[in-house]
């Protein structure tokens, strides 16, 4: 469905992101793309979700390289970054109608979209709240709702649980879940590896800007002899447990 | 996938954000602008100084734009600097450049209130030094509406060059307010070539030169000012040229597709 072919993403300070990446997301999966901090998780949700350009290679969507279509492109993806992007000055149901209008529904579609989707993560109560007034945990809760009025075939959902309290965390999985049973495709960045191995059908681990393993979750266990997750990450990253504070 | 609607749904949010805020805008523009020209058409009179209030309000009137101009320059730097809203905006189904265009019309609009706030600010602090009948008004809003048009493309490319907020205060004192000073803020283009030729061709690099000399043509006439449709002209040439620097500037820093 999409696929990122030789990506290499160098930035305006040379710093190299990407370092010849290649990976293919099916549909109706959920795909964890797991690294450390700096690794290019970010940078390459990024570039799936058609706000960043990359150096060199290409992103294909059903085939075609999105470089002449990235606004057609982005119509099909809903982002969730890790920081609000959220509009402060208008309401929570204004957030997720405008995404609707701005992704080319009529006013009623957008209506109706929001509404449904405000009943399907329970946030009747926070609709006509002001995205500043909310916690952490809802406003991650209304960026996953926003991307998902249009009604997209692809979600990134850009380590959505990061810093959040663990009852929170698990509210964000159900919404997850619950994305994946109706076939959306989802690139779930994290680096918390329960939650991968929790919500993903696929792992890919980067690091350094390069793939250092992609495969199925149940693949990657058998090939390391039924280890935990963690462990096979700390293996394959080749970093100190105790470094790793978040994992 | 029609732009024109995406953008008309962006106008409308920024509209509804301008609407919020303009209350206070036009409180401080008030108080601001009713403090020069107190001063400049009372208290300098009584110094032995010639009366200039009515000179001065066409400066008032664009000075409006650039102070604007520098607090929209904040918000965006902050905007940029915590990836806040902005780029949200840049994974719609738009191309980038026309969500910067829409970003000049919003400005545009925005800084345009303030400063046709600011001629009735000015005729009630000037009563009869500023007679309205003497104004060509299709001149007078045809001068605002591109001067304003002007600086939100300035904005863009003050934007492409500031990358922190603790940065914006520099270029304000380092950049835009010797261009303002210099730029007949209280004196005419003439004046200053009258004095000094080479300082005079210097102001001429200072869009507010072009912004002050054309609303004065509407106040007094041609006569004694820089040719009205060659400020206009200027303005017009140079902010699509500096919006386009700033386009490509941002796109390349911020690695924009």
């Amino acid at each position: 469905m999409i696929s990122l072919k030789n990506a290499i993403k160098i930035y305006a300070n040379n710093h190299k992101a990407l370092n010849n990446i290649s990976f293919t997301l099916q549909q109706g999966e959920i795909i964890g793309l797991l690294g450390v901090n700096g690794s290019g998780k970010t940078t390459c949700s990024g570039i799936l979700a058609g706000l960043h350009c990359i150096t060199s290679g290409e992103v294909l969507y059903q085939g075609n390289n999105i470089k002449k279509h990235v606004a057609e492109y982005r119509k099909n993806v809903g982002y969730c970054p890790q920081h609000s992007t959220l509009n402060d000055n208008i309401t929570v149901y204004d957030n997720l109608l405008q995404n609707g209008l701005f992704h080319g529904m009529n006013i009623l579609e957008a209506k109706k979209a929001t509404k449904k989707i405000i009943a399907l993560l329970n946030m009747q109560e926070y609709a006509d709240k002001l995205p500043s007034t909310l916690s952490g945990g809802w406003i991650q809760r209304v960026m996953i709702a926003r991307a998902l009025v249009p009604d997209p075939k692809f979600i990134i959902l850009d380590e959505p649980t990061v810093g959040l309290d663990p009852h929170i965390r698990h509210t964000i999985w159900e919404v997850i879940k619950m994305l994946k049973q109706q076939k959306k495709t989802i690139l779930l960045t994290t680096h918390y590896l329960d939650e991968a191995d929790l919500l993903c059908d696929q792992i890919i681990i980067i690091d350094h800007g390069k793939v250092v393993s992609n495969t199925t979750k149940d693949a990657l266990k058998k090939a390391h002899k039924n280890k935990t997750l963690e462990e096979i990450f700390i293996k394959l990253i080749g970093q100190d447990k105790k470094n790793g504070e978040k994992l | 996938m029609n732009y024109i609607k995406i953008i008309s749904h962006m106008m409308r949010i920024d509209l509804l954000n301008i609407k919020s805020s303009i209350k206070d805008k036009l409180i401080d523009a008030l108080i601001w602008g009713s403090c020069t020209l107190i001063i400049t058409a009372y208290v300098l009179p009584s110094f032995g100084l010639v009366n200039f209030g009515a000179f001065q309000a066409a400066s008032v009137l664009i000075s409006v734009i650039g102070f604007e101009t520098y607090n929209q320059l904040f918000m965006l730097v902050m905007n940029i600097e915590q990836k806040k809203y902005l780029f949200y905006l840049f994974t719609l189904p738009i191309p980038v450049a026309l969500i910067w265009l829409q970003k000049i019309i919003s400005y545009t609009i925005n800084a345009l209130i303030l400063s046709s706030f600011m001629i009735l600010v000015s005729k009630l602090v000037l009563q009869d030094q500023m007679p309205l009948t003497q104004i060509n008004w299709p001149l007078l809003f045809l001068a605002l509406l591109v001067s304003c048009f002007f600086f939100a493309c300035f904005l863009l490319l003050m934007v492409s060059f500031v990358k922190k907020t603790s940065q914006v205060e520099h270029m304000f004192m380092r950049v835009v307010f010797p261009l303002w000073f210099f730029g007949g803020f209280q004196f005419s283009w003439n004046t200053l070539f009258s004095i000094n030729k080479y300082a005079a061709y210097g102001a001429l690099i200072s869009p507010y030169t072009y912004a002050t000399e054309a609303v004065r043509v509407s106040f007094f006439g041609q006569k004694g000012f820089l040719p009205y449709w060659t400020c206009i002209s200027f303005m017009l040439i140079a902010g699509c040229l500096l919006a386009t620097i700033g386009h490509v500037k941002l796109k390349k820093r911020l690695a924009l597709t």
